[in-house]
């Protein structure tokens, strides 16, 4: 009995051996191809769907050689009411159009319906998140924008000059893609205006502000930002600017469809002038309408 | 071992090209790192690709690609191992043989046994390998929304070449 035991213990592990050893041996080529590569450093891709979350620049810049068109509407308040249909009776318009010159850096342009508002903007990604052995933690882009208000001028305002019309936004664009579904931001924004409408109210502001995407689905993701004033705002009570919506993405489209308390679409107005008050209504539904067009091929395609 | 190893030849630049095609959109992509190895004592091979290596002549395309379809941070790596049927020391006449090669295909973290045809030649410093196969989508569980199903085929035809030399 005990002898038996003991042959039936070497045949299962003669079994074993032949079978360890003849799969070892395919596998073994494939480990050695394994081994024979270099790791390299990869560039994290895709942290946002789009160049913008809500209202506020995402890292993300047009490819090289892409023109990325954006038509955005803003409706009016949904506290307006039934005879405004809950705001979708006025709408703002904002048609952008910008253009990636490298794959880092893009310039655009915009207008905006609301004050008539011209602007001229480039961005540019100067540390991108990457992993591998030189991997780095977080990306970090750059946004500059000049707005022009193309209002008629007031006589209210006179002497009313060219230089009055303009003001400007720098902004720091740090994000990370925690994983395939979190990307998270943190955006401080230096606003300028050569002019402000009340005496006592600031020219310079800065702010801070927080945003990220949640992926629920590979086409779909639920998007929050929030921008927190760092210089006290001159109007008693107003609110910051708080928006939510989400993104949903076929093809060459992205659809951004959200709720915001901020009537503007460019940085000025969302981040300095202050938003509606979410408690009384105040929120604008609206989207964000992008289409890609591919100008110029990569050489290497 | 070292008798093995001296009839072990590898490449580290095969180009991998592939091509989708329908009514409305071509779409192709080309790598040029692809790794091989094979052992010329038996006809055992195994061949890698790294997905994010595809490039694009769209930025948006590349995008696509990764993120959605072959999800490349999940499933960095396609291969190909097995053996090469009827192995004998006389494909190594300088000639060029028509070839199948048994073995997995490993794409989007599936595994399917394919036999795939292609064609191999022993040159003074290696061999040169080259097969043309195609790749169904919904084999390896790789997704099209409806609304792709216009621009993207079901059938991905894929085009190899790689040069094998002695280790």
């Amino acid at each position: 009995m005990r002898k038996q035991d003991s042959s039936s213990w070497q045949v299962v592990l003669l079994l074993t051996l032949l079978v360890c050893s003849v799969s070892s041996r395919g596998q073994g080529l494939l480990d050695v191809l394994n081994e024979s590569e270099e790791p390299v450093t990869v560039p994290v891709s895709a942290t946002f769907k789009d160049t913008r979350i809500v209202n506020v620049q995402s890292n993300e810049t047009p490819g090289s050689g892409v023109l990325h068109f954006v038509i955005a509407h803003r409706f009016g308040t949904l506290s307006s009411g039934a005879y405004d249909l809950w705001g979708l009776d006025n709408a703002q318009m904002r048609m952008g159009l910008d253009y990636g010159l490298t794959d880092r850096f893009a310039i655009g342009v915009a207008r905006n319906t609301y004050q008539k508002t011209y602007e001229v903007n480039a961005k540019a990604r100067v540390l991108r998140q990457s992993t591998g052995p030189k991997a780095f933690p977080f990306s970090l882009s750059w946004y500059s924008v000049m707005m022009v208000n193309g209002l008629k001028a007031s006589q209210e305002y006179s002497p009313y000059y060219f230089t009055h019309r303009l003001s400007y936004v720098h902004q720091a664009i740090l994000t990370r893609k925690f994983n395939e579904r979190l990307s998270l931001a943190l955006v401080p924004s230096f606003v300028h205006r050569n002019f402000v409408e009340a005496t006592g109210d600031k020219h310079d502001m800065f702010l801070i502000g927080g945003g990220g995407r949640y992926k629920l689905g590979p086409r779909f993701s639920i998007n929050a930002e929030y921008h927190h004033r760092l210089t006290p705002a001159f109007a008693l009570g107003a609110s910051p600017s708080l928006s939510i919506g989400v993104d949903i993405e076929t093809g060459g489209h992205v659809f951004q469809l959200h709720m915001t308390n901020a009537r503007g679409m460019f940085e000025r107005s969302f981040l300095a002038e202050p938003a509606g008050s979410w408690a009384n209504g105040d929120i604008y539904f609206g989207f964000n309408l992008s289409r890609v067009f591919q100008l110029k091929t990569n050489s290497e395609g | 071992m070292s008798v093995m190893n001296a009839q072990r030849y590898m490449g580290h630049s095969g180009m991998v090209h592939f091509h989708s095609q329908t009514l409305m959109e071509d779409i192709e992509a080309t790598l040029t790192d692809m790794t091989g190895i094979m052992d010329a004592v038996d006809g055992s091979f195994a061949f890698q690709v790294k997905m994010r290596s595809f490039s694009f002549a769209k930025a948006l395309m590349q995008e696509h690609f990764n993120e959605d379809y072959i999800e490349s941070d999940q499933f960095p790596k396609a291969s190909f191992q097995g053996q090469i049927v009827g192995w004998s020391v006389s494909l190594g006449d300088g000639e060029t043989h028509v070839v199948r090669a048994e073995g997995v295909f490993w794409c989007h973290g599936i595994e399917q046994r394919r036999t795939i045809e292609g064609s191999l030649k022993k040159a003074d410093d290696g061999w040169e390998i080259s097969c043309r196969f195609p790749v169904e989508l919904e084999e390896h569980d790789i997704d099209v929304p409806g609304w792709a199903t216009y621009l993207i085929s079901p059938t991905i035809d894929v085009d190899v070449q790689i040069k094998l030399t002695q280790q």
